[in-house]
């Protein structure tokens, strides 16, 4: 007769877990303040980071139900990001995920996560709705998947203060060329607070080396963020933040005299530049914020052009600026 | 972090559950108690095993009574956000931030029992609002008082089979950790949990190290083969082996007979002293009370 066969194996604990408890002793004996160690965390151990650099709009929830919900607010920015994070979950389903994300410790087990929120997003959807490379998606997920399936994170053991939380998490955003550059200032911005809070500067150094620019570019940055007392440039980072306006408006802002923001500002974003062509400059601008708006945005061969301009002479700039709203128009079009 | 003076903090945990934890603080009570120690017993355990073993708890076990000291019009009460019910437990420390320390029928022990719907009430809304780094240090907070510095020697804290921010904060009150385990895979497994809290616990401690006082293993089956190997597994291990307490605490009648809340004579070291329970509790027990207050062995 046909018997099944005795699964053998050793008796007692197995020789793997007392391995695993003197490991994890050692480390607890050993350990130092302000380390970090690769640990394996449940999905469903992980919190989110609401104030992380990147902007979502789509939810963790939605990522989860794999849907977005369409009685929200920007329902198309959502579904991109999300069709983003599917492409992502295909990837780690194919290739593992390639660099873990960062996190710190809490108490209770859970970690905090630092860097790599999309990440591990992406790494829900993949465990919930992909298998071999094929999305099943469905009503009725079986959410206990997230509390077995486990992903490799760099865990600090403790919070890290509140500056190198935030260069670890602009660090892992600014190695991708997708970051929006209106959450690259309100990074920028809100890092420059701590700094400030812990009575340091902010240095064009950690500019570069943060979100990975070039030193003049880091130079434009610097200065925003050193001019943020005045009012036309708080109120242009705003409209960059808020309504993607260009960042080359608020530079200039920056760059400006004090008594020209205002003036250029409302150029900006008060008129329509290139239609406006009608401008009285005597009456509407003065003549030197004028000069600043042109010098700062006019291709390098107008500038050579300009180079013999008057411009205390009125009727000099007015034909200037007249120059420089074609060179305009034939830049970026009416 | 604030530190403390003299006092010793022993916390008693391992996430998983049923490994004689509570037990064995009533145990640890009860000597330093008779050693002359001026203890203080706290529970965290929702279960309140180790708050009915010293406080005549009501409704089942499951509330403190109302405190011998409680005067409601107490002007003092004014500066608490809430009036207190008139019973003191962990979750009133937790929530008024005042809890009053309950005398016990022996002189140098207090007691803070443990509330069953509070505890479990309050750590729902914990996690609920994701405050759980703002409540770990509290209880050190609590026992760096000068109170608790000058009226005791000890605190003894049990804990509750699970990860929380209560048990968190229990390891960051502690000056010392015991592991009680079965020899079993899933008490062994619980503590690389418990290590990993203990870790991350000492991440936090720039100076004074959370110390392990040790392993002790717990309702050893001496006739298990399989038992009995995995004790020696862990002996032999270079980490582990420096670290179990002996002899073990094994499985007997006795201390299931001791721990019961209707059980006479209360206390197992009041049991005839060659009792096998008795002989080996106050070895073991004579082993951790040493190494805690640093007494050559």
């Amino acid at each position: 007769m046909k018997r099944p066969e005795i699964v053998k194996r050793g008796r007692g604990v197995q020789p793997e877990t007392i391995d695993m408890v003197a490991k994890q002793i050692s480390s607890a004996m050993n350990a130092t303040t302000n380390e970090f160690e690769i640990k394996h965390i449940a999905l469903s151990s992980i919190n989110l980071w609401d104030e992380q650099p990147r902007t979502f709009h789509v939810t963790y929830n939605e990522v989860i139900k794999g849907a977005v919900d369409q009685d929200s607010d920007n329902v198309a920015k959502k579904e991109e990001e999300l069709e983003g994070i599917i492409g992502l979950a295909l990837s780690i389903d194919q290739l593992g995920m390639l660099n873990c994300p960062i996190a710190y410790a809490l108490p209770g087990g859970n970690v905090q996560v630092l860097a790599g929120q999309r990440r591990m997003m992406a790494a829900s959807f993949a465990a919930l709705y992909i298998s071999e490379g094929e999305i099943n998606c469905s009503s009725n997920p079986d959410l206990s998947t997230l509390d077995r399936v486990k992903i490799k994170i760099k865990v600090y053991g403790k919070r890290p203060d509140s500056v190198l939380i935030e260069q670890i998490g602009i660090a892992d955003n600014t190695q991708r060329v997708d970051l929006p550059v209106s959450d690259v200032l309100s990074w920028l911005i809100r890092y420059a607070e701590y700094k400030s809070h812990a009575n340091l500067k902010l240095s064009w150094q950690e500019i570069v080396s943060n979100l990975n620019v070039s030193r003049a570019r880091a130079f434009h940055w610097l200065k925003i963020i050193n001019e943020m007392d005045s009012e036309w440039v708080k109120r242009c980072c705003r409209k960059v933040i808020d309504e993607n306006a260009p960042i080359k408006y608020l530079m200039t802002i920056a760059a400006a005299e004090n008594v020209e923001r205002e003036a250029l500002y409302k150029a900006y974003f008060e008129k329509s530049l290139a239609v406006d062509s009608k401008i009285s400059i005597t009456k509407k601008l003065s003549t030197s914020s004028v000069r600043s708006l042109i010098l700062a945005n006019a291709s390098q061969e107008l500038k050579a052009d300009l180079s013999h301009v008057d411009w205390n002479n009125s009727r000099s700039v007015k034909k200037a600026f007249s120059l420089f709203i074609d060179d305009w128009e034939n830049i970026h079009g009416k | 972090m604030e530190n403390y003076a003299h006092l010793k903090v022993l916390t008693i945990g391992n996430h998983k559950g049923g490994v004689a934890k509570t037990t064995l603080s009533k145990l640890l009570t009860e000597f330093c108690v008779n050693k002359g120690k001026r203890v203080l017993g706290i529970d965290i355990d929702p279960q309140c095993n180790f708050s009915a073993r010293f406080v005549k708890m009501e409704d089942n076990g499951s509330t403190p009574p109302i405190h011998p000291n409680f005067d409601p019009n107490d002007p003092y009460w004014e500066e608490l956000p809430s009036t207190p019910p008139g019973y003191w437990s962990i979750a009133e420390f937790f929530k008024l931030g005042y809890v009053e320390p309950y005398p016990t029928d022996y002189e140098n022990l207090k007691f803070i029992p443990a509330h069953k719907h509070q505890l479990t009430k309050f750590l729902e809304q914990v996690e609920k609002n994701s405050i759980e780094d703002a409540v770990i240090g509290h209880l050190r907070y609590m026992l760096s008082l000068d109170y608790y510095q000058e009226e005791f020697d000890i605190v003894i804290i049990d804990t509750p089979p699970q990860t929380s921010a209560l048990t968190a904060s229990t390891v960051r009150a502690a000056t010392h950790l015991l592991i009680p385990s079965e020899m079993q895979e899933d008490s062994v497994a619980g503590m690389a949990d418990m290590a990993q809290l203990w870790q991350s616990e000492n991440h936090h401690r720039p100076d004074e190290k959370l110390k392990l006082v040790g392993i002790l293993p717990t309702k050893l089956d001496t006739n298990s083969s399989s038992q009995r190997k995995t004790l020696e597994a862990i002996k032999e291990n270079e980490v582990l082996g420096g670290h179990i307490i002996e002899p073990p605490m094994r499985y007997l009648q006795t201390y299931a007979n001791s721990s019961s809340t209707y059980s006479n004579p209360r206390s197992l070291f009041d049991v005839h002293k060659d009792n096998a329970a008795r002989v080996e509790a106050e070895l073991y027990c004579e082993v951790i009370y040493k190494r805690i207050f640093d007494e050559k062995t």
